[in-house]
């Protein structure tokens, strides 16, 4: 018959990659699929596998783990951040919900100043300002990150205490999904 | 390998294009030289191949370089079911930018037991080695059918679910190109999400 039973799928189209890493659970998607090889890591790392997911049950076993909490949104945000997407809706979740976080810092995003300015007076342990400046500072913090690729280190949460727009919801679609899983 | 034969009780209205009706039958010419017949209505779930038939570039017959014959009677196959359970050309993806987030969209007017009969119709299409499942992705890939790539991806997602990386690469014949300390890096560098 002459029909190789050899496929090359670290060579598998992208697009088809990320369509099959999407509908796997966190734990292959971080632990099993990067390890498989490098071009299989280079396609799961890629923020469109990582659009829908689904951590509910990974932080509900960790509850008293905090920080791996804090770790695990890091991660998320910076996976989606990786290429520009608008992350404004995610961002300003995280800052409703998010009560124990204490820096966070998205290198490369587009997050927009009006949510930063919306969401720091809800992390609670962010440093407060009255300063008509400190919004200003918190935009120039968020670009000097964005000239560098940090590793996990943050950097505060917002200074603007003053300013108080109306906060943005997220919009509908996939950040809510996220949201209304990790409410139960 | 035999061509699926045509469904030619179509429900559905006529094609705007040419003045021809739905039933007509489209040529489709796989790789190796093979023809196969399908209605129009079934081979317009792909979306490649719906823009060819508007464009009037299928009346001889729309060669397919890239599916062998094997695939295309199996891509065929899967058209020819999801096409006769949609109720009117309206349900198919018309584009893929439209594309609803529901995969069973096909499936909207369709009895209980005509869903189930799809859904195990879908499992045993797929219930091949992971050879042919790789075509399959490329078929539908190539065909812009968003249900069959959508079906496919799903059974690879299946078999990488629960298998640790070295059954992964067994199963798919991957080679591990990482050196021990870089595999090493890479599973340190999340080990912490699921480690107790």
């Amino acid at each position: 018959m002459g029909e190789s039973e050899y496929r090359c799928w670290e060579e598998l189209l992208p697009d088809a990659l990320e369509l099959v890493f999407r509908n796997l659970p966190l734990q292959e998607v971080l632990t099993v699929v990067p390890r498989v090889c490098k071009s299989w890591g280079r396609v799961v790392a890629g923020p469109y596998c990582w659009q829908e997911i689904d951590i509910e049950e990974w932080s509900q076993q960790r509850q008293s783990r905090p920080d791996q909490l804090v770790r695990m949104l890091d991660l998320l945000v910076r996976r989606i951040s990786v290429s520009g997407l608008p992350c404004d809706p995610l961002f300003s979740f995280i800052g409703d919900h998010a009560r124990a976080l204490r820096t966070l810092e998205i290198p490369r995003s587009e997050i927009s100043d009006a949510v930063v300015e919306a969401v720091a007076p809800g992390c609670p342990t962010s440093r407060s300002s009255t300063s008509a400046a400190a919004p200003r500072s918190a935009r120039a913090r968020w670009r000097r990150s964005a000239a560098t690729a940090g590793p996990w280190s943050s950097s505060t949460c917002g200074a603007a205490a003053g300013a108080a727009p109306a906060a943005q919801r997220p919009r509908p679609g996939r950040r809510r999904l996220l949201r209304e899983q990790l409410l139960g | 390998m035999a061509a699926t034969p045509a469904d030619a009780s179509s429900s559905s209205s006529e094609a705007v294009v040419g003045g021809e009706k739905s039933n007509k039958m489209i040529t489709l010419i796989s790789s190796d030289g093979e023809s196969f017949e399908a209605t129009e209505e079934a081979a317009k779930m792909s979306v490649t191949i719906k823009h060819m038939i508007e464009d009037g570039c299928a009346d001889d017959g729309i060669p397919l370089p890239n599916v062998p014959a094997k695939i295309l009677s199996m891509v065929i196959e899967y058209c020819n079911k999801h096409a006769a359970d949609a109720d009117d050309t309206n349900k198919h993806v018309a584009d893929p930018a439209d594309a609803d987030e529901d995969d069973d969209n096909n499936n909207n007017n369709a009895s209980a037991g005509e869903k189930e009969d799809l859904k195990s119709f879908d499992a045993s299409l797929v219930a091949v080695d992971q050879a042919t499942l790789f075509d399959i992705i490329l078929a539908a890939n190539f065909l812009s059918i968003k249900g069959l790539l959508d079906l496919a991806c799903q059974k690879v997602a299946d078999d990488i679910k629960d298998k640790s990386v070295e059954e992964v690469r067994e199963i798919f014949k991957i080679e591990n190109d990482f050196t021990k300390e870089e595999e090493e890096a890479v599973r340190k560098e999340n080990a912490w999400a699921f480690n107790e």
